[in-house]
């Protein structure tokens, strides 16, 4: 029966019902986590971002469970977690990752969206995650998308001060689906402080599936996106763009680890950062190919707009290639808004605001032009439109 | 009253000193060209006139329309009326020529108290004026002067001159990279815009470009100020002789 659309009653917050096994698999961290707590700057994939140096006091904020909103018009797909969401959670992946024991051994939320063989949807799935003051929310999202699936999910989190938002989102893509996947971190409202967010995301795709993923963080005060992605499937293709904005002494991070697993897999990844003030940025950008990943492609660029002396940005790529009839590449730039161009732009009269922004968004434009599906550009857009708000204010004091 | 008036200006870049005590006076409605060698401080007067920070100005004054022009940043002496025609016009990657040619024209109208311009008004002000010059619509849908040639560089600047409508336009080598063709185009477009409030300072190396743009006055420049002023024939004089006379009394 065809029903007519209504978003308000049809998003729902979402309960967190685990069953006893996955509770039980939940606390075996709880020790782990007691005695070591945070990933220590000593560790290679965190030497650029020290979490400690932002959350101190993680154990006095409250626990906020009721914050996950839902929102499609078929509820159907949304589950609980169960015994069976298990199953994605004990890859070697998560067992050995530092995040694993935060996350688990604090988790108090999670669900499981199964997308069946041919599912269709071009309307967006979108998880909505509103972090309250002085709470931490650690949840668990396992994605589950079968063969000849086209849809579009969206996750977006939302911080206030004082809080810790900490999701884990584990998915696995059959065979001949094309996803795409939207990741948008930030604060509520201006002028927020001590906002933290880490995510650490695991996925594998199967042959001939196409994942185009965009990840955009702004305003909060640390923000980590991780990202390991497994191309099990021959052709299987995964495509990032990646996008951070970083002012006052906001630190942002990208972290990748794209494995090509299987012959003619391919991966882009483009990220872009515009940092002021004393912004740190960092990417970390991976590609590892095995040596059964024949006719691999595989690419990233980074590239970092620093608008201030103070602003920081270390791109740091690690290619590790053991297949031999391969093609890939990586590049790094890292620049200030060029005089020349800005100049050029006051002496047609527009005052210096007007100009700056020009340029800005001439720097993302490169960016626009990969994005071709429109929930991803109105993400791209509103985070854009978000980070040059304040800019304004600032330039006219 | 004058309606660009340098006095006795001085400047310098690091420890070069590039201006020498220059001045000038443009009433409205004349056209006045300045000749030199190369390194006579020519592209440098253009710069300091229209507000780039590079340089050190320790003596002189610059008025437009009596008001000091030195105290003001680039943007606002380009609101107040003054243009510059870049000698190499500058690239601007990600930004289109109709998304950039709308900003400067509706900022500029913001700043005389005027309403912004619509889109379809945009348009067809832009077209009518495109058109004159040669222009084609598929340029204005490329980035500012990407790929452009040395022509369409050139007419794009005369372009942006006759729609911000200044009451000073200088015009730094706007001649070079030039064929004849194009030479006609830009004179063209310059002439047409000239009237008895306008004043014109064209900067040159040649004197091809004054058979298209009539000075009323012609400057020769050595060393950072005016060497001798007279008529065109001066400009003629030059083309035949060089700048050897000019340059061995100095």
């Amino acid at each position: 029966m065809l029903k007519m659309r209504d978003t308000r009653d049809l998003s729902r917050m979402i309960n967190y019902k685990p069953s006893k096994d996955f509770q039980k698999f939940c606390a075996s961290f709880k020790n782990s986590f007691d005695d070591l707590g945070w990933p220590n700057p000593r560790l290679e994939s965190w030497k650029l971002t020290n979490v400690n140096k932002f959350i101190s006091n993680s154990s006095k904020l409250s626990s906020n469970d009721r914050c996950i909103s839902f929102n499609y018009k078929n509820n159907e797909i949304v589950k609980d977690l169960n015994v069976k969401s298990l199953n994605l959670l004990k890859a070697e992946f998560f067992k050995k990752h530092e995040m694993s024991r935060v996350i688990l051994s604090n988790v108090n939320n999670g669900f499981e969206i199964s997308l069946p063989d041919n599912f269709y949807s071009k309307e967006n799935i979108e998880i909505n995650s509103k972090i309250k003051l002085g709470s931490w929310n650690s949840s668990v999202f396992i994605i589950k998308i079968g063969n000849n699936v086209n849809a579009k999910l969206s996750f977006d989190f939302s911080l206030s001060s004082n809080s810790i938002c900490t999701p884990l989102i584990s998915f696995e893509i059959g065979e001949n689906s094309n996803i795409s996947f939207g990741f948008n971190v930030s604060n509520k409202a201006d002028n927020l402080n001590n906002s933290n967010y880490v995510a650490l995301v695991n996925g594998r795709l199967k042959s001939n599936s196409i994942l185009n993923s965009l990840i955009t963080q702004q305003g909060v005060n640390l923000s980590r996106n991780e990202i390991n992605i497994n191309l099990v499937g021959d052709y299987s293709i995964f495509n990032l763009v990646g996008l951070y904005f970083g002012r006052q002494k906001h630190h942002k991070d990208i972290t990748t680890s794209v494995n090509h697993l299987a012959e003619h897999t391919s991966s882009n990844q483009i990220v872009r950062g515009i940092l002021d003030d004393s912004a740190v940025g960092v990417y970390q950008g991976g590609i590892k190919v095995s040596n059964k990943a024949q006719k691999t492609d595989g690419k990233q660029m980074s590239r970092a707009l620093l608008l201030s002396k103070l602003a920081e940005s270390n791109s740091k790529p690690e290619l590790e290639i053991f297949a031999d009839d391969v093609s890939c590449s990586h590049g790094a730039t890292i620049g200030e808004l060029n005089q020349d161009q800005l100049f050029y732009l006051l002496s047609r009269g527009l005052p210096l605001i007007e100009a700056r922004q020009i340029l800005i968004r001439a720097y993302l434009n490169e960016v626009l032009e990969e994005i071709h599906d429109e929930d991803l550009i109105k993400q791209l857009n509103k985070a854009i439109n978000m980070w040059l708000k304040p800019l304004q204010f600032k330039d006219a004091a | 009253m004058s309606l660009l008036n340098i006095n006795n200006l001085h400047a310098s870049i690091g420890d070069e000193k590039i201006l020498n005590g220059l001045s000038l006076k443009i009433n409205p409605g004349e056209t006045h060209a300045i000749m030199g060698p190369n390194g006579s401080g020519k592209s440098t007067l253009s710069y300091i006139l229209s507000g780039k920070k590079d340089y050190n100005i320790f003596n002189g004054s610059v008025t437009l329309k009596k008001k000091n022009l030195l105290d003001l940043d680039a943007d606002e002496r380009s609101r107040m009326g003054l243009f510059l025609a870049f000698q190499y016009p500058v690239e601007l990657p990600g930004v289109t020529g109709m998304t950039f040619l709308r900003a400067i024209i509706n900022s500029s109208r913001s700043s005389k108290g005027l309403p912004e311009l619509d889109g379809i008004e945009l348009v067809k002000l832009v077209k009518e004026k495109a058109e004159s010059l040669n222009i084609p619509q598929e340029m204005l849908k490329r980035f500012v002067n990407v790929g452009f040639s040395g022509g369409e560089k050139k007419r794009f600047e005369i372009l942006q001159m006759s729609l911000l409508e200044p009451s000073i336009a200088v015009l730094d080598e706007t001649d070079s990279g030039l064929d004849v063709d194009a030479l006609k185009i830009v004179g063209n477009g310059v002439n047409s815009f000239k009237n008895q409030d306008r004043g014109f300072l064209v900067i040159t190396h040649y004197q091809r470009l004054l058979d298209y743009i009539i000075p009323d006055v012609v400057h020769i420049m050595v060393n950072g100020k005016i060497y001798e002023s007279g008529g065109p024939d001066l400009a003629k004089y030059v083309e035949n002789e060089g700048y050897k006379r000019f340059i061995e009394n100095d």
